[in-house]
């Protein structure tokens, strides 16, 4: 019956790797709240901040089409990254660019404010822990991670931790250090082969 | 302090962070490290180095105030959240109700009892969720009849060309007038949700019977099976394709032992909202067929592959292809033959696995020539079950084995036809036409280069925003859907969360085997 249009491949379909699509589930699951927060830092609504990463997503999934694994491009989830991460900044330029109303909730931030790729890279950064330290925490009970977050995040003394947790100070140590192990081994199979910023170039750019 | 002491030992610090420890290593351990600052030191860097640790205070602590303001403001409204139970007809919250109050697409009640009303209808309760959309009970004050009245999404709202489609579709799906399809009363487009009025059927979806009575005995597979293909004739003889036949769409009566398809039209009309197949609209890929899995012309016999699959589940209680993730089901459904439904219940008759297998053949023009023949072989077949000294029992042909024979055969004819290409392949003359490659033995997507050039199909007609919004509210579904086993019905809080880190740990290990983290 050739009256029916041919049923359109979905994005996921067109990435022929299965552990390309793994890539991309774990992408969204880190990017996305990290574009988010991004636009909202700059003053954006909810509604607006929403529209941004909407944006992006669908340059990104543009590109994908483009996606072919190339060993100068590293791997698939490095070159998403990167093209995330050139959107966002270009997205925080043009903000930064733009005029201002006196009331505007971005000017108050204003003093604050550094370079736009610094400021992508620290959020980029606290995404990264933020999101490895929610995947990893399941797997601890929840001594251990208390042990851990009163103690390496939230700097409180060994002691008074351990008295308060009913454990030895020594367990406090192993548990803690089990933790930043698991975190650290977690952010690292997630920023494997990610290229230093900008070693790809302007051509690769999503929809620019 | 302790530096000579003997139990400082470096291997017993490196087992103690990947917890190879007993717990009595572990406590001498412990006691060790309370009172040896050397040995605290290296375990400390052994886990990470100085720099890792300030990182992760510095970024923890800075992170533990966004996490909830994520969580509240920001995932539901990019991603549509879908509840993978969807079609179970349990009521819903008032305070899950509340989630959507945003998004309630009626005007407010007449009466306290009521949600609220569209044009002549009453709306009283949520009774299911889905990718396309929200199903209400309703009540017509005219007519003095209860219905169910089911708001397409708002992610496919939006387009007028889908809206029209939709429309249309509707119009279709109502002309359709047999006692196994579900009745279309009325359809509304005028509003900014576009419904559908249909029938209330009061029972149970298919999906829900087998998951909780578990593999069918045959005889009700084919009493089942039989009406089904009675509608999805009535349905073919008017040229409307169903091209979403899964066991959440087949309503059983209650009481009464009819069955009734529903959902008529509507992945259609998804699909056209620029979205992709209807199998991940509604939520599972694993009863699309294989021409839908390629974006391949889907035509009625794609149905009676969806068919088979729900066959095999009623006789087996699992799907055909299963596979970690959605997309490694549509991979499958291209390319594996499913191990045949006896091999997985013995009780499953000879002739009614063929039939089964006979449906699912990859190739349509292998499968029955109509959802009408298919009903014919069935009320045979269910005439000798009731009665087998009087009827004959259906002979079912397999075509599946001389397609394993013919099959190699081609295979070589073919690879010897590329062979003899080769010269002129290397030499640049002759034929201008790429050969397929011989060992790939991949099925060959003839749109698949369409995708390369440029012009992505799928971002047409609506705005990229939308499009986007609903390609993510798939994916999110996905991962939904594998967070979400299809038999956990009422799960606890506890096994949730073990589900779930369990699923991860999976998602981790096939990533592992992939060679995610090692390809450099």
């Amino acid at each position: 019956m050739s009256n029916y249009p041919k049923t359109r491949n979905s994005l996921i379909l067109r990435l022929k790797e299965t552990a390309d699509a793994e890539a991309w589930f774990e992408f969204c699951e880190i990017y996305e709240p990290l574009v988010l927060r991004i636009a909202r830092s700059r003053g954006l609504q909810n509604a607006d901040a929403n529209d941004l990463a909407q944006d992006v997503f669908v340059r990104i999934a543009n590109s994908v089409q483009r996606w072919e694994p190339d060993s100068e491009k590293g791997t698939f989830r490095a070159w998403i990254g990167t093209i995330a991460r050139n959107l966002t900044i270009d997205f925080l330029r043009q903000k930064d660019r733009q005029p201002v109303s006196a009331n505007d909730p971005i000017l108050q931030s204003l003093p604050q404010r550094c370079a736009a790729s610094d400021f992508y890279d620290a959020e980029y950064e606290k995404q990264l822990f933020a999101w490895a330290a929610e995947k990893i925490r399941p797997s601890f009970q929840s001594k251990t991670w208390n042990a851990f977050w009163q103690t390496a995040v939230e700097l409180r003394s060994v002691a008074e931790v351990a008295e308060s947790l009913q454990i030895t100070t020594g367990a406090i140590y192993i548990a803690r250090s089990r933790v930043i192990a698991k975190l650290k081994k977690t952010i690292e199979r997630a920023t494997e082969n990610e290229l230093p910023p900008r070693s790809i170039n302007q051509s690769e750019r999503a929809g620019s | 302090m302790n530096k000579s002491n003997p139990t400082c030992d470096q291997s017993r610090l490196e087992k103690a962070i990947s917890q190879t420890l007993d717990i009595k290593a572990e406590t001498e351990l412990a006691e060790h490290l309370s009172n040896c600052g050397d040995c605290r030191e290296k375990l400390t860097n052994f886990a990470g180095e100085d720099s890792f640790w300030t990182k992760a205070t510095a970024n923890l602590a800075a992170s533990a105030d966004f996490k909830a303001e994520t969580n509240s403001n920001f995932s539901t409204s990019v991603f549509v959240e879908i509840d993978p139970n969807a079609n179970s007809s349990t009521a819903v919250s008032p305070n899950e109700l509340a989630d959507y109050a945003e998004d309630v697409p009626f005007e407010s009640p007449t009466h306290p009892e009521m949600l609220g009303r569209i044009d002549g209808f009453s709306i009283e309760q949520m009774i299911g969720r889905g990718g396309m959309g929200v199903v209400y009970k309703g009540f017509d004050s005219e007519l003095n009849r209860p219905v169910a009245i089911k708001f397409l999404a708002p992610h496919l709202s939006v387009s007028g060309v889908a809206r029209k489609r939709f429309a249309r579709e509707a119009q279709a799906a109502a002309a359709v007038v047999h006692p196994n399809v579900v009745p279309i009363y009325s359809i509304g487009t005028s509003k900014k949700r576009p419904y559908i009025v249909m029938a209330l059927v009061s029972g149970r979806s298919l999906q829900k019977h087998v998951e909780d009575n578990g593999p069918l005995p045959p005889e009700d597979i084919v009493r089942i099976a039989q009406q089904i293909s009675a509608g999805l004739s009535a349905a073919h003889e008017q040229g409307l394709v169903h091209r979403d036949i899964k066991p959440a769409n087949i309503m059983l009566e209650k009481d009464v032992s009819r069955v009734l398809i529903t959902d008529f039209g509507l992945a259609r009309a998804a699909d056209d909202a620029g979205l992709t197949q209807s199998g991940w609209l509604a939520g599972t890929p694993h009863y699309m067929s294989p021409e839908q899995t390629k974006g391949d012309d889907v035509d009625y016999r794609s149905d009676l592959f969806s068919l088979g699959s729900v066959m095999y589940f009623m006789a087996t209680g699992r799907e055909p292809f299963r596979a970690e993730n959605p997309y490694a089901v549509l991979q499958k459904i291209g390319s594996k033959d499913p191990s045949s439904a006896r091999s997985i219940n013995s009780q499953v008759p000879t002739t009614l696995n063929d039939l089964i297998s006979r449906l699912l053949q990859k190739d349509p023009d292998e499968r029955f020539d109509s959802a009408a023949s298919v009903q014919e072989t069935l009320k045979q077949y269910l005439a000798h079950m009731q009665n087998p000294t009087q009827h004959i029992r259906p002979k079912i042909t397999k075509t599946s084995d001389n397609k394993s024979l013919v099959m190699p055969l081609i295979a070589i004819a073919v690879g010897m036809a590329l062979i003899s290409l080769l010269p002129y392949a290397i030499s640049g003359t002759g034929p201008t036409f790429k050969p397929t490659p011989v060992n790939k033995p991949r099925i060959v997507r003839p749109a698949e280069n369409a995708y390369s050039n440029a012009t992505p199909t799928w971002i047409s007609d609506m705005s990229v925003a939308q499009k986007w919004k609903s390609e993510l509210s798939m994916l999110q579904q996905a991962a939904k859907q594998m967070e979400h086993p299809v038999y956990a019905i009422q799960v606890t809080e506890d096994q949730f969360e073990f589900q779930k880190h369990d699923l991860k740990e999976r998602i981790r290990k096939m990533e592992f085997s992939f060679g995610i983290q090692n390809t450099q």
